[in-house]
């Protein structure tokens, strides 16, 4: 009994001393937003003294969890049992640092309270921010590489047409040729000029919850037309019950004309492209399948590059693509290739569904 | 009198380069992709290779040099290019590129970066 006594009180002063030590920051919680208990590390951080800290509550030092909205933040917890989520800490000097919370809620001889573990993930956030300004410059010098290839041949056709031409001014068929051809490759940069700005442009979209159903019937309606005039029908098959997503109807009206006339392109007169709906847990998507050639792995894996494009002679640009991904990614969704030579191709838009009223 | 081989992807460029050519005094042959371009140069042997460095099928212009170069050691190139990039002057001596000729070109470049490459030729020993 004795000996089990203070078997039990070393393991309580061990608890004490692991939570104590332990190296990231810990916190007990009060039903108030009350600190309870704070550990070494959660002092150091936040740059109080315990006593300080233990006068605190979490709206003190955390901007996203005030007072006002503490309550509502609290009951969510206790209905959910754990949460993870990154969130801003402000230290007593008032610099903040980007954090990453784990919380549990618990229930101890009748009272609540949470646990919180909290880790300073400042560093990664900036290596994060680090790395996406890279990717954008690296893909700016992309950009520009493929503005000045893309402008720089037309312009030299048009320098060397105009040559010809005086070189035949007094032949009236040479000059004609050669004022015709000048004309084309002028349309044909201020087509690029137009796409690059569209491009350059992308900039995030106001969104709203919208069925995604209703932009393919709409999209199939402005693509008829010319899917009519290559031959090809374009069908729908809409997934009943679709639920929404949270977009922006002109931005993916223009991810999904992208798509079709791709798909049209490359399929043969009597195909059709197919258009399917469907939806899983988290996501809505719709595909877009053409029987047509296909395309070989190197275009695939270069289908997203801006300037890339298999009909240059036919007016492409090379930025369709890119710049349906670019909307795409900004609705927090993906555009997925899947083809194989000879056999057709499907692309499919994942979208995030839209949270549930009352989220 | 060389034997050129006149690589692009626009049919205007080839033409109107290619009247260039012709009238230079050279005997010439057109291809407008890089695999065209490899199979025309293998069947006919150039002298000079006239090659867009960014071609819109598969094969770039390094490319088409790099395939044709084992088989031709002697055959000289000149590259157009809308954008002169970073691996272009790094792979201009190993790839023997003689000129590189940034668009848009006029019929003249044209016309001194081919009497380059007949005056470069000249003063090479000839290949073995």
């Amino acid at each position: 009994m004795h000996e089990h006594e203070i078997h039990t009180s070393l393991r309580l002063r061990f608890s004490q001393f692991a939570f104590e030590h332990a190296p990231e920051a810990m916190f007990t919680i009060g039903p108030d937003g009350r600190f309870l208990a704070v550990n070494d590390a959660a002092c150091r951080r936040l740059e109080y003294s315990r006593p300080e800290l233990l006068r605190r509550v979490v709206g003190d030092i955390d901007p996203n969890y005030s007072a006002a909205a503490w309550p509502r933040h609290w009951a969510e917890l206790r209905e959910r049992g754990q949460m993870s989520f990154e969130t801003i800490h402000r230290k007593k000097s008032g610099r903040t640092m980007a954090v990453e919370v784990s919380a549990a809620y618990f229930e101890f001889e009748g009272a609540s309270y949470a646990c919180s573990y909290v880790r300073d993930i400042t560093e990664r956030k900036e290596a994060e921010e680090k790395l996406r300004r890279s990717e954008r410059l690296a893909s700016i010098g992309t950009l520009a590489a493929g503005i000045a290839h893309e402008i720089n041949n037309p312009l030299g056709m048009i320098l060397l047409e105009a040559q010809d031409a005086l070189e035949h001014v007094r032949d009236p068929a040479a000059i004609e040729t050669a004022l015709r051809g000048i004309m084309e490759n002028v349309r044909r940069c201020s087509r690029i000029v137009k796409s690059v700005l569209q491009f350059a442009r992308q900039q995030p979209a106001e969104k709203w919850p919208l069925d995604l159903n209703q932009v393919v019937l709409g999209v199939v309606e402005l693509t008829q037309e010319r899917a009519r005039r290559h031959g090809v029908l374009v069908r729908t098959h809409p997934a009943p019950g679709l639920p929404r997503v949270l977009g922006n109807v002109t931005a993916l009206e223009q991810v999904l004309v992208n798509l079709i006339y791709n798909a049209v392109r490359a399929s043969g007169q009597g195909q059709a492209v197919e258009l399917h709906s469907g939806h899983g847990e988290r996501e809505v998507w719709v595909a877009v399948r053409d029987s047509g050639r296909g395309m070989t792995e190197e275009e695939r894996r270069r289908a997203f590059d801006p300037f890339f494009s298999t009909h240059y002679q036919r007016g492409g640009t090379g930025l369709g693509l890119s710049i349906a991904h670019g909307i795409v990614q900004d609705h927090g969704g993906t555009i997925e290739l899947a083809s194989q030579s000879g056999h057709g191709t499907v692309a499919t838009v994942h979208l995030p569904r839209a949270a549930e009223a009352g989220h | 009198m060389a034997r050129v081989l006149l690589v692009d992807d626009e049919p205007l460029y080839t033409r109107l380069l290619g009247k260039e050519v012709r009238r230079a005094g050279h005997e010439l042959e057109i291809a407008h992709g890089g695999a065209e371009a490899i199979a025309a140069g293998r069947r006919f042997r150039p002298d000079i290779l006239i090659v867009d460095w960014m071609l819109h099928d598969s094969h770039r212009g390094i490319d088409v040099i790099e395939a044709l170069r084992p088989s031709l050691p002697a055959l000289r190139t000149i590259v157009i290019t809308g954008y002169p990039s970073l691996e272009l002057a790094d792979r201009r001596e190993s790839a023997n590129i003689v000129a590189v000729l940034e668009k848009p070109v006029g019929f003249e470049e044209v016309r001194a970066a081919l009497a380059g490459c007949t005056a470069h030729a000249a003063m090479q020993p000839p290949p073995d």
